[in-house]
């Protein structure tokens, strides 16, 4: 009896975790599946009209949700074509393969795809390829199977970018410090390598302490520490945040502290995330990329692609900050960030 | 005085001194009052889940699933308060988020017993089922922005120390994490049901033998543990003015860390109220004083998990120790709550 109870607890539990995953993705594509052959019957007469579907890490968060809405607007853009964004509700691989190959199934023209694990994709998108699907991809510059992957930018820019701010904010002078949502984050750690870089060269007399502190992705974490780093350091005046929820807690900290006018918070994240602190100064300055732009920009090159054209360096798309596109292997790099401060923040609703 | 020396809380007092000399004579400024106070702050959700968690290790089980159960109330709470524009007395929502936690808690407690099953399956369980099933029908888009009256009880103070250089105020959220170790070193001493939770961890056979209401008592601790969780998750909410549905998510390990720290046999009969309020301060020093150390990050989890190795390791040798002195015969047993600590 024990046993068997034991065995149907464990069978609950992974079909609780199965069921999680499987629903939203069974939803979704069921529109676009019953559009699909009407889709593609004209196609083979005109020859103009594709399928694109572009697939993300997982549906429901802020930042696809924000995708969404770039992709919506390429679809509105061209009516011609039937575009469509669809995902897992969980941000799993395995689920992501079974949303590729329901896609290859219903026989879509092009994917573009943001992967939750690169290597993971690799089988089901050279499947998609040998199939003569155009893939293109998103965040995944190591990707083998795919036509071209877009960046929106280099890491190293990015990084650097800040520090051009911070290092302007702080007159060159006085001390620094650095946060990274993992100390295995690549992305973090190479933002925070290049903008110490830069300070090293061209801002001799600022000085960085504690670089890296780890706030595993969480805002009371950066707050916390932010506290003890204020506690230990008083003279602390620069901030570099790396995860969305970093400068939020960095924020926090210093609003209560009361140091709004005497630090600089810079730092990667979201208008709805950081609002409340850029308001009033706690957070100086917030970067990010816009997803809208970035599915708009993987649409627009998937749709290139089909029509026959060719990806090349210093290429140009229309969505904004994919201009003069750098061309490295199959990757194109944009220089997408987009920098926000209380005086445009009401520009961005996510 | 010999028997103040036998008591496994002096070697965790021992331990939190001389972690604090160290730390101190490195940097002084661990010293000051607002240094002081911020420990106290950043010790509330955690030490609310500890106390009510040492119960259930007390009762010779385990709760993993209290982070998830933390996470489902405050998401569910705020989402709600967001959705509905509340502007309420505040105690309703941290009500109703404990409310949540009982109700989750109730349901580990009764798969548990009504099975007979190991609690550290269960909770396991659960706790992905109760995270999934919360990620699945509500979603995982952060609330930003308290409402109103959440926000404002997260910005009330009972004091502010200030000294030339910083300054910091213990918010009201801390007084919960006092009544959850008032409430529970209540239950433990001062009721038939403490005694109770004593006895089936002691010994389980023997509390069914002699009577104890033994699956209720459990299914009690569970319920208990959930409503612990519930609280703590709102007051995370309250305290870090937003609700994010993956924090909290994996705290589980420090928070066992600290109960055993403090003396709580993992095999459960034996665990004290001071002794976790020790362990909290061992694992809330080490936490965060690391860069006051100057401890650079990629060192810092090396360090911390040192740190607790040797707390636990102290105060463990020493009841190792005491054992072989006065009962020959409990030392395998011992030793093996040595090896799981």
């Amino acid at each position: 009896m024990k046993k068997i109870l034991a065995m149907l607890l464990a069978l609950m539990m992974v079909l609780s975790l199965a069921a999680c995953g499987a629903k939203a993705p069974a939803e979704e594509p069921e529109a676009p599946a019953a559009d699909a052959p009407e889709a593609e019957a004209p196609a083979e007469e005109a020859g103009e009209s594709y399928t694109i579907a572009t697939v993300v890490k997982l549906t429901g968060v802020a930042w696809f949700d924000r995708m969404e809405v770039g992709v919506n607007r390429f679809a509105a853009d061209h009516p011609e074509h039937d575009v469509f964004q669809t995902g897992a509700a969980t941000a799993d691989p395995a689920e992501q393969v079974r949303v590729i190959e329901d896609l290859i199934a219903q026989g879509v023209d092009a994917i573009t795809v943001v992967p939750n694990s690169t290597e993971s994709l690799e089988a089901v998108l050279g499947k998609a390829m040998e199939q003569g699907i155009v893939v293109v991809a998103h965040e995944a510059s190591t990707i083998q199977n795919a036509d071209c992957d877009v960046e929106a930018f280099v890491n190293a820019e990015y990084g650097d970018h800040f520090m051009g701010k911070i290092g302007e904010m702080m007159g060159g002078e006085g001390q620094y410090t650095t946060f990274v949502g993992a100390l295995t984050a690549t992305s973090h750690n190479e933002w925070v390598d290049a903008s110490v870089a830069r300070q090293e060269a061209e801002y001799p007399n600022m000085e960085l302490i504690s670089n890296k502190n780890e706030t595993t992705e969480n805002e009371e974490t950066a707050y916390t520490k932010t506290k003890e780093l204020l506690t230990a350091y008083p003279e602390l005046v620069g901030f570099q945040g790396s995860a969305m929820t970093d400068v939020p807690g960095v924020g926090r900290a210093i609003q209560e502290a009361g140091k709004q006018d005497s630090t600089v918070v810079i730092g990667t994240s979201l208008v709805s995330v950081a609002g409340k602190y850029l308001e009033d100064g706690s957070i100086d300055m917030i970067s990010f990329w816009d997803p809208a732009e970035a599915g708009y920009a993987m649409n627009e090159l998937a749709l290139l692609l089909l029509e026959g054209g060719k990806i090349e360096d210093g290429m140009s798309l229309t969505a904004p900050g994919y201009q003069n596109l750098k061309l490295d292997g199959k990757v194109l790099y944009g220089s997408a960030w987009i920098d926000v401060t209380k005086d445009n923040m009401g520009d961005y609703d996510f | 005085m010999k028997k103040l020396f036998k008591t496994h809380e002096t070697y965790v007092a021992l331990t939190v001194i001389a972690l604090c000399l160290v730390i101190g004579i490195i940097n002084p400024v661990f010293f000051s009052a607002p240094n002081i106070v911020n420990l106290f702050r950043n010790a509330t959700v955690n030490g609310i889940m500890a106390f009510a968690l040492m119960m259930g290790i007390i009762i010779g089980g385990i709760d993993v699933a209290f982070p998830a159960v933390a996470v489902c109330s405050m998401y569910l709470t705020t989402k709600t308060l967001e959705s509905m524009g509340y502007d309420g007395p505040v105690f309703i929502p941290i009500l109703a988020a404990a409310l949540i936690g009982t109700l989750l808690g109730l349901i580990n407690g009764l798969i548990i017993t009504k099975f007979d099953l190991p609690a550290f399956i269960v909770t396991l369980g659960t706790s992905s089922l109760y995270h999934g099933l919360l990620v699945w029908l509500v979603g995982s888009k952060p609330v930003n922005r308290l409402e109103p009256p959440l926000e404002a009880f997260g910005k009330m103070e009972i004091f502010r120390v200030t000294n030339d250089t910083t300054s910091a105020a213990l918010p009201w959220t801390f007084v919960f994490m006092v009544a959850m170790a008032l409430v529970v070193w209540f239950i433990l001493n001062k009721t038939m049901l403490g005694r109770t939770i004593f006895a089936i961890g002691g010994d389980r056979t023997s509390a069914e033998r002699a009577g104890y209401p033994v699956k209720r008592t459990i299914v009690f601790t569970y319920t208990f543990i959930g409503m612990a969780g519930g609280l703590a998750g709102i007051i995370h909410a309250i305290q870090s003015q937003m609700c994010i549905p993956t924090d909290l998510m994996g705290c589980e390990m420090m928070i066992i860390a600290a109960v055993v720290l403090g003396g709580t046999t993992i095999s459960g009969g034996r665990g004290t109220v001071l002794g976790t309020c020790l362990g909290l301060a061992v694992i809330t020093i080490a936490k965060n004083s690391l860069i006051l150390v100057g401890i650079t990050a990629t060192w810092q989890r090396f360090v911390l998990g040192l740190i607790i190795v040797i707390g636990t390791a102290v105060s463990a040798y020493q009841a190792l120790r005491a054992s072989r002195k006065i009962a020959p015969v409990m030392t395998e047993e011992e030793e093996g709550g040595v090896v799981n600590g």
